[in-house]
């Protein structure tokens, strides 16, 4: 795994006017990983040299606005469909066949939005701590977010609230990782990422998703209540639901255990 | 306070006479110069919440203390020990020393100079006090906290994230009151840069900056749980933070670091009890 690590290579490309980063290793069925609210690809570096190693091209960009990719026009995207489509133009754009997206968070509501518009060309999603409909924080709160003002102690907030939310079975050095990479978050960006979060609703379209899906819930995630990723299932043609005792709403950076149910999935649907 | 000879006779009454710094008091008890001994001096001393003497040396008399209240570190020799009551700490001549005050009530304590310290003369400082700077070392416990929730269990946790560096820096640019309400118990804390400086079983009138408000079960949760859960129960609805909210938000490290001292207090009183 370390040395798979050292083997990820970071690369740039245009797309849409924003120059997105992205990091990539392996040889193999593309999977593209689509981080949570203020975060990066980084989030993903346990997940990447895993997959990588069950022969697969593993993917992860940093949205834009995020880590190192750029905005254009400087002008933070605030809708799920916003990102969805600049992800699948971004998979185009490096030559992706049928790719798999795994999201965790708005990553994953994003890969759903990318199934309801893309399904016929992608080989699955894996939906990670997200749902059809995530309306969990007020806009009128999210708002606030929007003026510096309004967001005091924002590295704290980010840091605590992290930790808040991973599970007890989370491994204490990721938690801590995850927690100190969230306070690089910008609290304006992030308050556009959670727009995107809180608007979402594509519950009307989930029968458009007919590529298989994967429903993953940490039962610790107190973000995505077990109700909501129940509405999701019971809209999808072809899914598969799994909730983790004692991981959160992080779970693919909480503990590599959790990527053992991801294998399963892709060996059945032969991914 | 008065003091007596061996004729029970009053030699020095309550009004003595004494040097007054910030948050330091010394009064002279027993002297040469006001019909005590000619061999040594006696000193009576508090110290407020988080101040210190400054390091200082007597280089022509040894020195002794007999801690009669609160708790503390005292650092002679390039060693620190935590200090508490009926302590009796000893320094000789040329010892560099400085007595801190840690804990959340006033340090109080008898000290002892022979031959007699001439403070004009033989008071040498090395280095002002510096609230800010100073780290504690050896967290002393001042009390063991009675159960949860009391207004002694709360002083308790005062005296412990007084004592904590990163609390100190967190709170040091705010001066507010913060209600931590357990079902319809409520604990008051007054924050004023960087320490608790008084706690209250009741919200005095003008009230506090915000309040965190839990049932007693939600607030079982938060201290028996084995990680900081507390973002976890707010969200749940368990918690609730009103009145100044923004100010609660801007408090977020400090409300985290006592939540999080909370949560080891209260376990660590719980493998006391069933040791």
């Amino acid at each position: 795994m370390q040395r798979a690590m050292s083997e990820i290579v970071g690369r740039y490309v245009v797309v849409g006017g924003h120059r997105l980063y992205y990091e990539a290793i392996g040889e193999g069925q593309p999977v593209v990983c689509i981080h949570s609210a203020g975060h990066t690809a980084l989030q993903w570096r346990f997940a990447l040299p895993h997959f990588s190693e069950r022969g697969y091209r593993a993917i992860a960009l940093d949205l834009p606005g995020h880590g190192k990719s750029l905005l254009h026009n400087w002008k933070a995207i605030n809708s799920i469909h916003g990102f969805a489509e600049l992800v699948w133009n971004f998979s185009e754009a490096i030559g992706l066949q049928y790719p798999t997206f795994i999201g965790c968070s708005i990553g994953a509501n994003i890969a759903l939005d990318l199934g309801v518009h893309h399904a016929s060309q992608i080989s699955a999603l894996v939906v990670c701590d997200g749902a059809a409909r995530t309306s969990t924080v007020p806009e009128r709160i999210i708002r606030f977010g929007l003026e510096d003002s309004g967001t005091p102690s924002s590295s704290d907030q980010a840091y605590y609230g992290t930790i808040g939310a991973t599970g007890n079975r989370a491994e204490s050095e990721r938690v801590e990782e995850l927690a100190w990479l969230a306070r690089q978050r910008d609290p304006t960006l992030y308050a556009n990422d959670m727009l995107a979060w809180t608007r979402h609703d594509v519950r009307g379209d989930l029968g458009r998703v007919t590529c298989p899906v994967l429903l993953i819930r940490g039962r610790d995630d107190f973000i995505v209540p077990l109700g909501l990723v129940e509405e999701t299932r019971a809209g999808l043609e072809r899914s598969e639901f799994v909730e983790l005792p004692g991981i959160g709403h992080f779970l693919h950076v909480e503990t590599n255990d959790v990527f053992a149910a991801i294998d399963t999935f892709f060996a059945r649907y032969s991914v | 306070m008065k003091i007596l000879d061996a004729n029970n006779a009053v030699v020095s009454g309550p009004e003595l006479t004494g040097e007054t710094f910030p948050g330091y008091v010394l009064r002279r008890a027993l002297d040469p110069e006001r019909g005590g001994s000619a061999t040594f001096r006696m000193s009576y001393v508090t110290i407020e919440p988080g101040i210190g003497t400054p390091r200082h040396v007597h280089n022509h008399s040894d020195e002794a203390w007999y801690i009669v209240s609160g708790v503390g570190v005292f650092h002679a020799g390039g060693h620190t020990t935590a200090i508490r009551p009926h302590d009796l700490l000893f320094a000789q001549q040329g010892v560099i020393h400085q007595l801190v005050n840690t804990g959340g009530q006033i340090l109080t304590y008898v000290a002892i100079t022979s031959p007699p310290c001439d403070f004009e003369r033989d008071n040498l400082i090395v280095e002002p006090f510096d609230p800010l700077s100073h780290t504690v070392v050896n967290r002393p416990r001042e009390r063991q906290p009675t159960l949860f929730p009391s207004l002694d269990w709360f002083e308790a946790l005062a005296d412990e994230v007084n004592a904590d560096l990163a609390f100190n820096q967190a709170t040091e640019l705010f001066d507010g009151a913060l209600t931590l309400a357990v079902g319809s118990a409520k604990f008051w804390l007054k924050v004023f840069m960087g320490r608790v400086i008084r706690v209250l079983r009741e919200p005095p009138p003008f009230g506090s900056t915000f309040s965190i408000t839990g049932d007693e079960a939600a607030w079982h949760a938060l201290l028996t749980s084995s990680r900081n859960n507390y973002r976890r129960l707010i969200a749940e609805g368990r918690f609730v933070v009103d009145g100044n909210t923004l100010e609660g938000m801007r408090m977020t490290k400090a409300v985290n670091i006592l939540l999080e001292t909370a949560r080891r207090l209260f376990q660590e009183q719980q493998t006391c009890n069933v040791q």
